[in-house]
């Protein structure tokens, strides 16, 4: 089965998954990119001796951010998995179209439902702004891994000179991405 | 600081300085006049004989005359300010290193480019296999390191080939100011695309890949994503027309040339005689042995090899098309696919079914319809909710095709028809 299908496929979960927990929550292309990085560490993590997921994210200013996964994204619409409209104050709203796609694509389902389930627990109440700090802050440490709590703010607040310090550090303590 | 020139198909003259002549003088550099920018697609295309080294002069370039062309405009200017408080010297500074990154993004190009991408061994710390960016970052960072940072220009400009490479490979120490530059080295938008799209079409002779150069650059505007309030690179609203006709470039480029079905077949035999022959490519840590291999010296270990795969590509008796579906196979089309393979295995025909590769390769990356048009307030909206055309145009790309051995051609088309 084409790689694209399962990854709209997984997409279409995290759309549904987050309308259910929180159904006036704004579901946009940055939230699917930023929850598709988190997916694909977790999952890797927590697999490691099994399929690996490369969904190829590279750093922009905008944080982690994947062609593949905007390409699955429109693959999920084209499929009717998921609705995409635009809101010119507010910009994309993803929606689910499908309840159970008929024909299930991945094999591991259980186990991506249950990393899925785990990040919309852990991260689906944050809006895009927060979840593009959260990500940029762990893709900034899956490249230095001893990096120190406060350095790491200090990176990120830099990587995004429109937030405060302040404000930064209460997003990644409130994750626990850092512990102060 | 001396100015050169030299001639380009695209642009008329490309313009370099002193420092810039020596690190394009640099045989690691020169190495590029012997990777096709398209593999084997003088197959189909007998006009395809353009290198990685003219593409990247290219991009050089174009990327100047992109990162210009924003800063020229005033609304531009005053977001970049407000979002990255910038200063003219960094700005100075700034438009060196993207110019560099455009010159050299492509230097760890492996022979026939992004075919033998195939080859590339799998990073044991990632588990997954090197790209040609890693190889760029080793060639820039090792044996260029030199020429890039022991020039006067160099101590002028303050710039060490980290710079280069950060922003080439999305590094999170880049300064953001910097880093937001990446955009028009490696995006939907970016000089990379814009180059490869109109030279590919001067070389082949075609005519889909060719759009209003000039119109896009003056047009380049910056606004902000409600979603994310993160700045975007888009089009003036005025000219969202161009911003059209490049995404209608680029799919007809895709399905009539580089998803071509001949083309993708010698893609396939190359693939395969280069497994043959050499194995897998040096990793990133054993650059010098990686700038060996060029298409020169590749072919020549291919000759020498003598496979099947290699004889065949060279007699031109090229795998052929046996089957294919439409770009978006229906459920009919998915059964006869897998009917037909059956029925070829159980008669001992090698069949080829060329669908998997489709994610992962170069040309189908990236959703163009994220192209966004900036109106006067600086909001961002994507091309699709302006263009009809690219709202309906239908991505991505998942065409299935069947490929038999020349020799089995005339039995598979049997076994074809008695299944129709």
């Amino acid at each position: 089965m084409n790689w694209l299908l399962e990854e709209a496929e997984i997409i279409s979960l995290f759309v549904r998954k987050i309308s259910e927990k929180n159904p006036e929550h704004q579901i946009g292309k940055t939230i699917i990119q930023k929850m598709m990085y988190l997916f694909e560490i977790e999952y890797n993590n927590k697999y490691e001796d099994q399929k690996q997921y490369d969904f190829d994210y590279t750093l922009y200013h905008y944080g982690p951010y994947s062609f593949e996964i905007n390409q699955a994204l429109n693959m999920a619409k084209n499929m009717k998995f998921v609705s995409i409209t635009w809101n010119p104050e507010k910009g994309y709203f993803i929606k689910p179209r499908t309840i159970n796609i008929e024909n299930q694509i991945n094999e591991n389902m259980d186990q991506i439902e249950e990393i899925v389930e785990d990040l919309v627990n852990g991260y689906g109440s944050y809006y895009a702004r927060e979840l593009s700090i959260i990500a940029t802050a762990i893709y900034v440490k899956q490249h230095n891994t001893d990096i120190h709590d406060d350095d790491l703010v200090e990176i990120v607040a830099a990587l995004k000179p429109k937030y405060n310090v302040q404000s930064i550090r209460r997003i990644l303590i409130d994750a626990n991405i850092i512990n102060h | 600081m001396g100015e050169y020139e030299i001639r380009d198909p695209i642009y008329g003259f490309i313009t370099f300085d002193e420092w810039e002549r020596e690190i394009i003088s640099h045989p690691w550099f020169q190495r590029l006049r012997r990777i096709r920018q398209l593999g084997l697609t003088d197959m189909v295309y007998p006009g395809a004989m353009h290198t990685r080294f003219e593409h990247s002069l290219g991009v050089m370039h174009l990327v100047t005359k992109m990162f210009d062309s924003i800063m020229k405009n005033e609304e531009n200017r005053k977001l970049l300010e407000d979002y990255f408080q910038y200063s003219g010297e960094d700005l100075n500074r700034y438009r060196k290193i993207v110019r560099l990154a455009g010159l050299l993004h492509d230097v760890g190009h492996a022979p026939y480019s992004h075919v033998s991408e195939q080859i590339m061994p799998k990073n044991t710390n990632t588990k997954k296999p090197f790209k040609h960016e890693d190889y760029t970052k080793a060639i820039i960072e090792g044996p260029m390191k030199r020429v890039i940072e022991a020039n006067n220009h160099t101590k002028h400009f303050d710039i060490s080939t980290k710079d280069i490479t950060n922003i080439i490979s999305g590094n999170p120490e880049t300064p953001v100011g910097l880093l937001f530059w990446r955009v028009i080295i490696s995006s939907q938008l970016d000089a990379d695309r814009c180059d490869y799209l109109l030279r590919d079409s001067h070389h082949t002779g075609v005519k889909y890949g060719i759009y209003d150069l000039e119109r896009l650059l003056n047009t380049l505007k910056l606004g902000v994503n409600p979603e994310s309030n993160e700045l975007v690179l888009g089009i003036k609203k005025g000219g969202w027309h161009v911003a059209e006709s490049l995404i209608i470039a680029r799919y007809q480029m895709f399905t009539q040339m580089y998803f071509h079905k001949t083309r993708r077949a010698y893609d396939y035999m190359i693939q395969q005689a280069l497994k043959e022959s050499i194995g897998l490519l040096p990793p990133p840590s054993l650059i010098e042995d990686f700038l060996e291999l060029d298409d020169y010296s590749v072919w020549h270990c291919m000759r020498i090899k003598g496979s099947e795969w290699f004889t065949n590509l060279i007699s031109r008796k090229h795998i052929r098309l046996l089957y294919e579906t439409k770009e978006m196979p229906i459920e009919s089309e998915e059964k006869m696919i897998c009917r037909l393979k059956e029925c070829l295995n159980h008669d001992n025909i090698w069949v080829w079914e060329d669908s998997q590769g489709i994610r992962k390769n170069w040309y189908s990356g990236g959703d163009d319809k994220e192209v966004h048009i900036i109106d006067k307030f600086n909001n961002s909206m994507p091309l699709s909710y302006y263009s009809t055309i690219v709202k309906n145009m239908y991505t991505p790309f998942m065409k299935i095709r069947l490929y038999v051995k020349y020799k089995d051609v005339k039995n598979a088309i049997k076994i074809k028809e008695g299944l129709t």
